[in-house]
C-alpha cells in the first residue's frame, strides 16, 4: 500500500498539518499492513471533523479509514445494525425510513468511529444518554488482533474506547442500536430576555420533549435566547432539502457587527412553531458545505463545557465576564442540558447545562478560552470536552476527567501505538 | 417497463462501487463480478441494505477462467445492462511474460468476448459503459501497453459505435486522475477526482446516450494538446 503525504486540517481550520497517510481499501488490506509493518506511531481518521487536535498526530502514520463505510447487518426487530466504522451519522440516518440514530451530533458527516471515540452527545441526553449507551459491541485493531469489546466481553477496553479519543486501537466495526420513530419533528421556540428563567425552563418544562436547544445571543449587553423544544411527530411530505456550497474566502466573513445583524435577525424572524425533518431541526449547518469557510485562512475556535444546573447561570455570567474582558468575539453560543453520564471512562457528558461558544480565531479568543478554561477547571463538577478544546493544560485535564490514571494504565497494558497531538500536549499516553 | 440489471465488472473498485449505489439508487438490480469474495459480498450487503434492491454476487477471475465468463449473463432473467470497471495495470519498465499475458487476457480478451456476447443477448435494450483512460489516447513511454490495451477495445467499439445499431448503447468514459489506490500517493498527480462524482459523471453521460466523454472534463483540453504535438516534440517530453 502506498502513503502518501498529505497537508490535514480539522473541522475549525485553525490548525494544519503535513502527515504520511494511507488509505486502505478494505479491512485485509489494512489488517496486512498493521502486521507486515508494526507502525510504532499510528492514529486513524475519518471525517477529520474535529474542533481539536486530537485528529493531528505529528510524526506518526494516518490511516484514512473513509473507505471502510459498509454496512454488514440490519435488523428491523431489534434496530441492531452492524457496520464498518467509517459509516458517517449520514448514512446510518438513511439506512431505514423507521429508525433513526438515538444520539445525533451538530453534523451527521463525522464517523461513527468518530463518534464512538469522543463520546458524542446530542440534543436529547435526558431522552437518550450519550452516542456509547447505544453501542452493542465493537470490534477494535490493536497490535494486529482484532479484539471484540462489549459490556461482557473486554469490557475495560470497550470502556475505555466509548470516548477513548481513538488510542485504544483502530475501531473497525461496530454494532449500533438504533430508535424507531418517525424522521420528523414539531418544534416549538421560545424566545427568553433573562438566561436565568431559560435555564429553569430547560430543567423543568423543557423534560418533557424529546429534543432541547437554547440559541444565545452573547453579543447584546445583556444576553438573550430561544429556547427550541421538539418532539417526534408523524411524517410529512417534506420539501427535498437543497444543499449550498460556501467557497473558500481569504478573508473572515465573521465580525462583531455582522453577527450582531444576524443575530437581531434571527431573533426577531423566529417562528413560534414549525414542523421540519429531523435533519432540518438538528444539523442546520450540514446544508452549507464548508460554511467553516466564512470565517476565512485562520478558522474559527470552540468552547464548550459543562457544569451543575446549580452554578449553571453563575457559570454563564462569569464566562461573558472572561468573553467581553478579553475582547473576544462569540458569535455562536448554543446551550444544552445533560442529565446522564456518559459511558466511558474518559466520556464528557455528566449532569449539568453544557453551553459551547464559538469564536473567531485571533489572539483575544485564545486568551479568553485559556481563561474560561481555568474558569471550568476550578468549578465543581465542571468539565471542558475534548473534542473541542486546543488550551487545556495536562493539570487542569487530570483534574476535571477523574479516570485520567486508569485510562492511561490501560492504554499502556495493551501497548497501543495509537498517538495523537492532543494526548501528547495532555498527557494522556506517558 | 422492463426491470433491468446492471451488470459490474471489477465491482470491488471504488468508481464501480460508486456507480452501483447510482444505479441502486434508480431501483436496478444488480449483479457485482469480481475476484475477491469476501469484499464483493460486503459491498453487495451494504447495497441491499442502503437501496433495498436485489444484488447478486459472482465471484470470477478475468486472467484466469475466459470460458466461464459468459455464465455471467446466462443467470439473469432480466434484461442487462453492463458497467466495465476492470482492468489489470503494469507499467512498461515492468512487464514480464507473466504481466503481458495478464494484461492482454484482462483488459482485451476478457473485456471483448463479454462485450461481444453481451451485445449479442437478445434483449430490447442494450446499455454498456466501459471505463477507459486518457491513456489510451496516445502512446507514453511509462504504460504504453496499459493505454494500447484500453486503446484496442476503445477502437472496437467505436466501430460499434459507427454500426448504429438501434438500441445498443455505448459510452465510453476516458479517466484522468481518480482519487483511488493507483492514484494515491504517486508522484506528479495534480488532481485527483472523486469516486463518486466520477461515477455520477458516468450515469448522467449513459443517461444522456453519450458516446464519449473525459472525466475529469478539462482531460479533453489536454488530451486535444497531447495528441497534435508533433512527434519530435512529443519525443522529448517522454524523456525520463
Amino acid at each position: 500500500m502506498r502513503a502518501k503525504k498529505i497537508v490535514l486540517t480539522h473541522f475549525s481550520r485553525a490548525l494544519s498539518q503535513e502527515s504520511l497517510c494511507i488509505r486502505p481499501d478494505n479491512e485485509q488490506q489494512l489488517l496486512d499492513y498493521i502486521t507486515k509493518e508494526r507502525p510504532k506511531r499510528l492514529l486513524a481518521r475519518g471525517s477529520g471533523l474535529s474542533y481539536n487536535d486530537c485528529c493531528f498526530s505529528n510524526n506518526s502514520l494516518i490511516i484514512d479509514t473513509k473507505n471502510l463505510n459498509h454496512f454488514i447487518r440490519f435488523d428491523k426487530h431489534s434496530g441492531i445494525v452492524e457496520c464498518q466504522a467509517g459509516i458517517t451519522f449520514d448514512d446510518l440516518m438513511h439506512l431505514n425510513k423507521e429508525f433513526i440514530p438515538p444520539v445525533i451530533p451538530g453534523t451527521l458527516r463525522v464517523t461513527l468511529a468518530g463518534g464512538v471515540a469522543n463520546d458524542v452527545h446530542g440534543k436529547n441526553n435526558p431522552r437518550e444518554q450519550s452516542f456509547g449507551h447505544h453501542i452493542v459491541w465493537l470490534e477494535l485493531l490493536v497490535d494486529g488482533t482484532i479484539i471484540r469489546c462489549s459490556r461482557e466481553e473486554n469490557n475495560s477496553l470497550f470502556y475505555a474506547t466509548i470516548g477513548g479519543l481513538g488510542l485504544t486501537g483502530i475501531i473497525t466495526r461496530l454494532a449500533v442500536r438504533l430508535k424507531k420513530t418517525p424522521h420528523f419533528v414539531h418544534v416549538d421556540h421560545k424566545p427568553y430576555s433573562q438566561i436565568g428563567l431559560l435555564i429553569e425552563q430547560m430543567y423543568t418544562h423543557g423534560l418533557s420533549y424529546d429534543y432541547q436547544v437554547a440559541w444565545l445571543d452573547l453579543l447584546q449587553p445583556k444576553p438573550r435566547g430561544i429556547l427550541s423544544l421538539a418532539n417526534h411527530c408523524s411524517p410529512f411530505p417534506a420539501k427535498k432539502q437543497a444543499i449550498y456550497t460556501f467557497p473558500r474566502v481569504p478573508f473572515s466573513l465573521i465580525k462583531k457587527w455582522t453577527m450582531k445583524c444576524f443575530n437581531e435577525y434571527y431573533f426577531r424572524h423566529r417562528k413560534d412553531h414549525e414542523f421540519l425533518s429531523l435533519v432540518e431541526f438538528n444539523n442546520p449547518l450540514d446544508k452549507i458545505n464548508h460554511w467553516n469557510y466564512l470565517y476565512g485562512a485562520k478558522g474559527l475556535l470552540q468552547f464548550q463545557a459543562v457544569f451543575p444546573k446549580e452554578t449553571a447561570e453563575s457559570v454563564i455570567e462569569q464566562l461573558i465576564t472572561l468573553i467581553n474582558k478579553n475582547n473576544a468575539t462569540p458569535t455562536l453560543a448554543v446551550l444544552k442540558l445533560f442529565t446522564h453520564a456518559g459511558l466511558g471512562l474518559l466520556s464528557f457528558c455528566t449532569p449539568g447545562f453544557t453551553i459551547a461558544i464559538d469564536f473567531v480565531n485571533n489572539q483575544q479568543a485564545q486568551q479568553a478560552i485559556k481563561s474560561m478554561n481555568q474558569l471550568i477547571s476550578t468549578t465543581n463538577g465542571g468539565r471542558v470536552y475534548l473534542a473541542k478544546d486546543l488550551f487545556l493544560l495536562p493539570e487542569q485535564y487530570e483534574k476535571m476527567y477523574e479516570h485520567h490514571t486508569e485510562f492511561s494504565k490501560l492504554i499502556s497494558d495493551v501497548q497501543s501505538p495509537m498517538i495523537s497531538d492532543l494526548t501528547e500536549r495532555l498527557g494522556i499516553t506517558k | 417497463m422492463t426491470k433491468r440489471t446492471w451488470v459490474i465488472l471489477g465491482a470491488t473498485s471504488l468508481i464501480a462501487e460508486q456507480f452501483a449505489h447510482c444505479a441502486a439508487q434508480n431501483q436496478n438490480s444488480l449483479r457485482l463480478v469480481g475476484r475477491d469474495k469476501e469484499q464483493l459480498n460486503l459491498i453487495a450487503q451494504d447495497v441491499r441494505l442502503r437501496f433495498n434492491v436485489p444484488c447478486e454476487v459472482h465471484t470470477i477471475d478475468l486472467a484466469q477462467n475466459t470460458e466461464k465468463l459468459l455464465d455471467i449473463f446466462s443467470a439473469s432473467k432480466d434484461e442487462c445492462d453492463l458497467f466495465i470497471a476492470h482492468s489489470d495495470f503494469t507499467d512498461n519498465d515492468h512487464l514480464t511474460m507473466t504481466s503481458i499475458n495478464n494484461l492482454i487476457k484482462i483488459n482485451i480478451l476478457s473485456t471483448v468476448l463479454l462485450i461481444h456476447h453481451y451485445l449479442n443477448l437478445d434483449q430490447q435494450k442494450h446499455r454498456l459503459i466501459y471505463l477507459s483512460s486518457v491513456a489510451a489516447c496516445r502512446g507514453r513511454s511509462k504504460n504504453s501497453l496499459y493505454g494500447g490495451t484500453k486503446a484496442a477495445v476503445e477502437l472496437y467499439l467505436e466501430g460499434l459505435q459507427q454500426a448504429n445499431y438501434p438500441n445498443k448503447h455505448i459510452t465510453i468514459a476516458r479517466l484522468g486522475f481518480i482519487d483511488t489506490k493507483q492514484t494515491y500517493g504517486v508522484p506528479g498527480v495534480f488532481y485527483a477526482a472523486q469516486p463518486k462524482d466520477c461515477a455520477h459523471a458516468c450515469w448522467k453521460a449513459m443517461t444522456k446516450n453519450k458516446r464519449l466523454f473525459y472525466y475529469p472534463k478539462f482531460w479533453w483540453m489536454i488530451m486535444s494538446i497531447i495528441r497534435y504535438i508533433p512527434f519530435f516534440v512529443y519525443k522529448k517530453m517522454g524523456k525520463h
